[in-house]
């Protein structure tokens, strides 16, 4: 008890600290007192600059830090699976896909993309459960699928961008996860989205932390298994597809947060969302404010540098997975 | 509960044939049988986790398949032979899922709930534990907490699939002499799957004797087993000794 409560406060105050950070990195530098002032009380050329260019990135980070998050956890419960990621699986890929066919032949529509990478989300995520489905779902056998759907998914949006030259910005930006370029815009077609997610994974908390025993056990206990798994996935992809139409597929996140989340907090789901929130938004802003840093005045994208951290932790973490469920 | 004229099939392999029995209340009930007889589907469609192909199981006049998940598990409880946890869940959340039955979105747990979950906690002994969580407790701990969870739902009527597998003879003792006292002292209606003989005739009223998907026998326990059933449902001769209060067959 004490352990959860003492992350909880150190994670909040990084979060805290990190985002102060970020702010502050680049060629425009102010001051906490300068920064508060600027954007309460007086004008200030400087904030200003911030407020329109770093914040948006920032705010974007972390809410899709939180979603992508918040989603693995939510697929990890269902499918009874501690590998399962969003990113991993395909159902980023099905959204962004999705996001950047509505974009090309639709772009009037662009605020309601979330909606439509929601949709692609939805489809990939039936195709992975339904071609994984051998009377019963193995967690080998999911990742397996779940790989060759990533790489169809993958695969045509790659032959997208390359249909249109990778010259329509909005298409690369999904394909590369560049969220450098983000506005407010962009932050009000996310914010929404993300509370009804976030809102919704810790609603069907208690839930999950039932889908965790064995699935006849839960039967008889008046709940209906399948209903359940349904309306979970539902929220998982919702959460993964919005991310994903802002910020482009960020893989892994969904896999190492929950993961360290657990060691922290537990596996109780109703501590375990909330610090997942926090920890993803951590993550995916550490990710992205690192990759400005590393190779200043380029950008690394934060995908890539998630990328490249996720791997390793993801070999680690199949060497070590049949220690994660006992009996 | 009543069984009546049931059956069940995978794909065209049939499993169970037209069987019919009864489940007396207040009693302990065994279903026995050679591996692959049918008694673990014949357990899956009495807890609703099967449906049959004809025929049907009825609780208090009513079938089963007519009754929602939820009011089912209010009157029956059920442990599985296999159960698994997140290692490091607490016994007293354990036991608190019990109530799933009873909770609803609207409705928050209640004092009511504090106490069948302690009540639970206290009859099978695990109370001491409750704050552990379920990877530091032993096979025969652990096992009592599953039926403790069961045991929170409050019912009248307990299921149990081979609720000594996994484990020594002596906590297989326990967990049976367990069994024993919610029958003797609360009154509750008992169904399990059991492999050994001579402990499903030491600890049961009844018994039910399953082979090839038929009946062979069923009924009261010194009626139904003799050297000549036993026979007939495993196949092979075992000698039965009779003592004055008990009968054991020299399984060996």
């Amino acid at each position: 008890m004490k352990k959860t409560l003492t992350s909880f406060v150190v994670l909040w105050l990084l979060l805290a600290g990190l985002i102060f950070a970020s702010v502050n990195l680049g060629s425009i530098r102010v001051s906490l007192p300068e920064l508060l002032k600027g954007l309460f009380v007086a004008y200030n050329e400087n904030v200003a600059v911030v407020f329109d260019l770093r914040f948006p990135r920032i705010i974007i980070a972390v809410l899709s830090g939180a979603a992508l998050a918040v989603s693995g956890v939510l697929f990890q419960a269902v499918m009874k699976n501690p590998l399962a990621d969003p990113g991993i699986i395909g159902i980023s890929a099905g959204a962004s896909f999705a996001a950047v066919l509505v974009t090309m032949f639709f772009p009037a529509w662009f605020f309601f993309s979330p909606i439509f990478a929601f949709g692609g989300g939805v489809v990939a995520c039936f195709l992975v459960y339904s071609l994984s489905w051998k009377s019963g779902l193995t967690p080998l056998r999911i990742i397996l699928v779940g790989i060759a759907v990533n790489a169809v998914f993958s695969g045509l949006l790659e032959a997208v961008n390359y249909m249109t030259g990778g010259r329509q910005s909005v298409v690369a930006a999904i394909v590369g996860a560049n969220i450098s370029m983000k506005t407010w815009d962009d932050v009000h077609t996310l914010v929404w989205y993300v509370l009804v997610g976030l809102l919704g994974a810790l609603a069907v908390s208690g839930r999950c932390n039932l889908l965790s025993l064995e699935d006849k056990t839960v039967r008889n206990l008046g709940v209906n298994v399948h209903a359940v798994r349904v309306l979970v996935s539902a929220v998982a992809v919702l959460l993964a597809g919005i991310a994903t139409a802002v910020a482009g597929v960020i893989s892994f996140v969904g896999l190492i947060v929950p993961h360290i989340a657990r060691l922290l907090v537990g596996s109780n789901h109703r501590t375990l969302i909330p610090f997942s929130i926090l920890l993803g938004s951590f993550t995916v802003l550490l990710a992205d404010t690192a990759g400005r840093v590393i190779a200043a005045p380029y950008e690394i994208p934060a995908s890539i540098v998630m990328a490249v951290i996720g791997g390793p932790f993801f070999i680690f973490l199949l060497r070590r997975s049949d220690k994660t469920y006992g009996n | 509960m009543e069984i009546k004229d049931l059956s069940f099939q995978y794909g065209k392999q049939t499993v169970l044939q037209s069987i019919s029995a009864r489940i007396r209340k207040g009693k302990i009930t065994t279903i026995m049988g050679s591996n692959g007889c049918g008694k673990s589907t014949l357990f899956y469609l009495m807890t609703k986790n099967l449906k049959p192909v004809s025929g049907g199981v009825y609780l208090n006049g009513k079938n089963i398949q007519e009754i929602c998940l939820k009011e089912f598990a209010k009157k029956v409880a059920i442990v599985h032979q296999y159960n698994s946890a997140p290692n490091d869940t607490t016994v007293r959340t354990l036991v608190a899922y019990g109530r799933t039955p009873y909770s609803s979105f609207y409705r928050r747990s209640g004092s009511e709930d504090e106490e069948a979950i302690d009540w639970a906690m206290r009859v099978t002994n695990i109370y001491e534990y409750k704050d552990k969580p379920l990877c530091t407790l032993s096979g025969g701990q652990r096992q009592r907490v599953w039926i403790a969870m069961a045991l929170a739902q409050k019912t009248e009527i307990l299921l149990l699939d081979e609720p000594t597998t996994y484990l020594d003879i002596r906590y297989q003792i326990q967990i049976l002499s367990l069994i024993k006292s919610l029958n003797k002292d609360l009154g509750m209606t008992i169904v399990m799957v059991l492999h050994d003989i001579n402990q499903a005739i030491y600890y049961s009223d009844e018994v039910i004797g399953l082979k090839e998907g038929r009946v062979i026998v069923q009924g009261e326990l010194n009626e139904a087993i003799n050297s000549a059933t036993l026979q007939e449902i495993f196949g092979v001769n075992l000698k039965v000794v009779e003592t004055k209060d008990c009968k054991y067959v020299l399984a060996v």
